[in-house]
C-alpha cells in the first residue's frame, strides 16, 4: 500500500512536470468561464452534459496515452520493468491519477454553471466512471500505434463513437431504444444527467454497468498491455 | 549463480533465430563478458536474462531456480545498466532515482548523495535530466542500476558515450563491485573494456558463442611468445621468450647498441577475436 501511494504520488508529479495538469486546468477554465457567462442565456444542462462527457474522457483517453508514449519515447519502460514494479500497480496508479484530474476538471465545469446545486455524489461517480473507462480504453488501444500522433489519428473515429454516440442518443438525434444500455458510457451519462438535471434514470443499471465494465475494461487493458508492451 | 543451456531465441516475424543455442555459466562474484560486434545477440541474451524478452527455448537457472519460476522478487536481486540513457527528462537526477527506489523493498536509498558523488554528478543531482549531457545520463544509468545493492548486475555497453576519464572510472567501479562479491554480466564490443573487466569472456558472433576463456588465456593461446627488441640504431629483432636468459643471440643483440624499445608480442583481445571469428569487432 505504501509502495502504491508512492507510485501514485510520482504519477501526479510526472503529470505536473509534463504540463498535463496545467493544460487540463487551462482548458477547463476556458470552458468554465464560457459556461459561466452563458448560464443566463437558457438551459445549459444538455450542453453541460455533452461537454462533461467529452472533457474528462479526452483527458482520460489521450493523456494516459501521452504519458506512456513519453515513457516509450525516452525508452523508460524497459528500465521500469526490470524493477520490482508491479504492472497492476503501474497501470492503476496511472489510471487513478489521470482520472482524479479528469473528475476535478469536470467538477470545475459543473460548478461554473450550477454552483453547488447538483447531486455531487452521483456526479462524481458518473465522471469517475467515464474517466476510468476512457483511460482504460486508451491503455488498450495504445499498443496498436508506435507514437502518439499515429495513436491520435486512428483514435479519432473510435473515440467519437465511444463518447459521442451516447451523447447524440442523449440529445435525441438518434434513438437506439433499449440497445443504448449496451453502450459502455451510458451508465456514466445517466448518472451525470441525473446529477445535473434531476432526470429520472435507472440507477441500479448505472451502478451495475460501471461495476461490471470497469473491471472488464481493466482486464482487457492489462492483458493487452502486458502482452504487447511489457513482454516485447 | 547463472546457468544457461542451449538458449535459442527468435524475434517475432524475423527470418531466423538471433541466438542459436548458447551455453554458458556465470559464477558468483565473477565478471563475465560477451564480446562481439553489433547485432551478434549480446543484448538479446541479456534481455532474456533480465526477463524483458519471453518466448525463448532452452534452460536458464539463476541461483538454482528456473528463470521462469522467479517472480517480482527476482528484480530485487538484479540491477540493469542499459546501453542508452533512459530517464524521465523533466525530473531531476535525484527525483529519477527516488522514483525508481520507490519500487524496491527499502523504498529509498540512504546514501543517494554519495552515489551521485561517486560518479561526479553531485552538483547536477537537482538539475532536470534534460539538461544532462549523454555522458552524465549514462553515469545516472550506472548508479540507478546499483542503488538498491543487487547481487547480480547486468551492464550493456557500460562505457558507451563516456569520455575516457569517466569510462575508466566506471570500469573501476565495476571492479569494486566485483570485489564486493557481486556477480556481473557485461556485454561490450570494446576490447579494452572486456580485457580490463572480465574474468572470463565469450566471443559471440551471429548468435553463437565461438570461444570462452579468460582474456589472459585467450591472448596467450593466440599471441606469439616472443619479445621484440628495437635499438636506437633502428635495428629490430624478435626472440622467443622461452629461456631468453640463456639466449646468446638475444644477449649479443642487446650489446650491439642502446635499446630504444622492448615489448612482448602478446596478441590483443581484438586480434584474438579476429583470428578466431574471422570478423572485426567494429561493424
Amino acid at each position: 500500500m505504501k509502495s502504491f501511494a508512492a507510485q501514485l504520488k510520482w504519477q501526479f508529479t510526472l503529470l505536473q512536470k509534463n504540463s498535463v495538469i496545467t493544460v487540463s486546468i487551462a482548458v477547463t477554465l476556458f470552458y468554465g468561464i464560457l459556461l459561466y457567462f452563458l448560464r443566463d442565456v437558457g438551459s445549459l444542462d444538455q450542453v453541460l452534459v455533452g461537454l462533461i462527457l467529452n472533457d474528462p474522457s479526452v483527458i482520460g483517453y489521450f493523456f494516459i496515452a501521452l504519458a506512456i508514449y513519453t515513457e516509450v519515447k525516452h525508452d523508460i519502460l524497459p528500465a521500469l520493468f526490470v524493477t520490482p514494479v508491479n504492472v497492476h500497480r503501474f497501470l492503476l496508479a496511472k489510471t487513478i491519477a489521470i482520472s482524479v484530474i479528469g473528475v476535478i476538471c469536470s467538477l470545475g465545469l459543473v460548478i461554473s454553471v450550477k454552483g453547488l446545486d447538483f447531486d455531487m455524489l452521483n456526479f462524481i461517480i458518473g465522471a469517475t466512471g467515464i474517466c476510468v473507462l476512457s483511460a482504460l480504453l486508451g491503455l488498450y488501444m495504445l499498443p496498436f500505434a508506435s507514437e502518439f500522433l499515429k495513436f491520435s489519428l486512428f483514435s479519432i473515429p473510435l473515440f467519437l463513437a465511444f463518447v459521442n454516440i451516447p451523447v447524440l442518443q442523449y440529445l435525441g438525434a438518434i434513438d437506439f431504444g433499449f440497445f443504448r444500455y449496451l453502450l459502455p458510457v451510458q451508465g456514466s451519462l445517466d448518472l451525470i444527467d441525473h446529477a445535473i438535471s434531476g432526470t429520472s434514470v435507472n440507477l441500479v443499471y448505472d451502478y451495475l454497468s460501471l461495476l461490471v465494465l470497469i473491471p472488464l475494461f481493466y482486464w482487457l487493458a492489462y492483458r493487452h498491455f502486458s502482452q504487447k508492451v511489457v513482454q516485447q | 549463480m547463472i546457468q544457461v543451456e542451449n538458449l535459442v531465441y527468435q524475434y517475432p516475424k524475423s527470418d531466423g533465430p538471433v541466438l542459436k543455442g548458447l551455453n554458458f555459466s556465470i559464477e558468483k562474484g565473477e565478471v563475465f563478458g560477451f564480446l562481439g560486434p553489433s547485432g551478434a545477440g549480446k543484448s538479446t541474451a541479456q534481455k532474456i536474462l533480465y526477463k524483458l524478452l519471453a518466448g525463448y527455448q532452452g534452460a536458464i537457472r539463476v541461483d538454482g531456480r528456473n528463470l521462469s519460476e522467479w517472480g517480482d522478487e527476482y528484480f530485487q536481486k538484479i540491477g540493469v545498466g542499459f546501453e542508452m540513457p533512459n530517464h524521465y527528462q523533466k525530473l531531476t537526477g535525484k527525483e529519477n532515482l527516488d522514483l525508481f527506489a520507490a519500487f524496491y523493498e527499502k523504498g529509498q536509498v540512504p546514501d543517494l548523495e554519495k552515489l551521485f558523488d561517486m560518479v561526479d554528478l553531485k552538483d547536477a543531482m537537482d538539475k532536470p535530466v534534460e539538461a544532462y549531457s549523454k555522458g552524465m545520463k549514462m553515469r545516472l544509468n550506472f548508479i540507478r542500476a546499483i542503488m538498491h545493492d543487487p547481487d547480480i548486475l547486468f551492464f550493456d555497453e557500460p562505457t558507451t558515450g563516456l569520455d575516457p576519464v569517466n569510462a575508466q572510472k566506471i570500469r573501476q567501479h565495476i571492479l569494486d563491485l566485483k570485489a564486493a562479491g557481486k556477480t556481473i554480466f557485461v556485454t561490450t564490443h570494446s576490447m579494452h573494456t572486456a580485457d580490463e573487466l572480465c574474468d572470463r569472456v565469450s566471443f559471440i558472433v551471429d548468435g553463437e558463442l565461438v570461444a570462452t576463456d579468460s582474456p589472459k588465456s585467450l591472448k596467450s593461446q593466440y599471441g606469439k611468445e616472443e619479445v621484440s627488441v628495437e635499438l636506437k640504431t633502428g635495428d629490430i629483432q624478435t626472440f622467443p621468450l622461452a629461456a631468453i636468459g640463456n639466449n646468446e643471440a638475444f644477449m649479443a643483440f642487446l650489446q650491439q647498441g642502446e635499446v630504444k624499445r622492448m615489448r612482448t608480442l602478446e596478441a590483443s583481445l581484438e586480434e584474438v577475436f579476429i583470428q578466431i571469428t574471422g570478423k572485426s569487432l567494429v561493424v
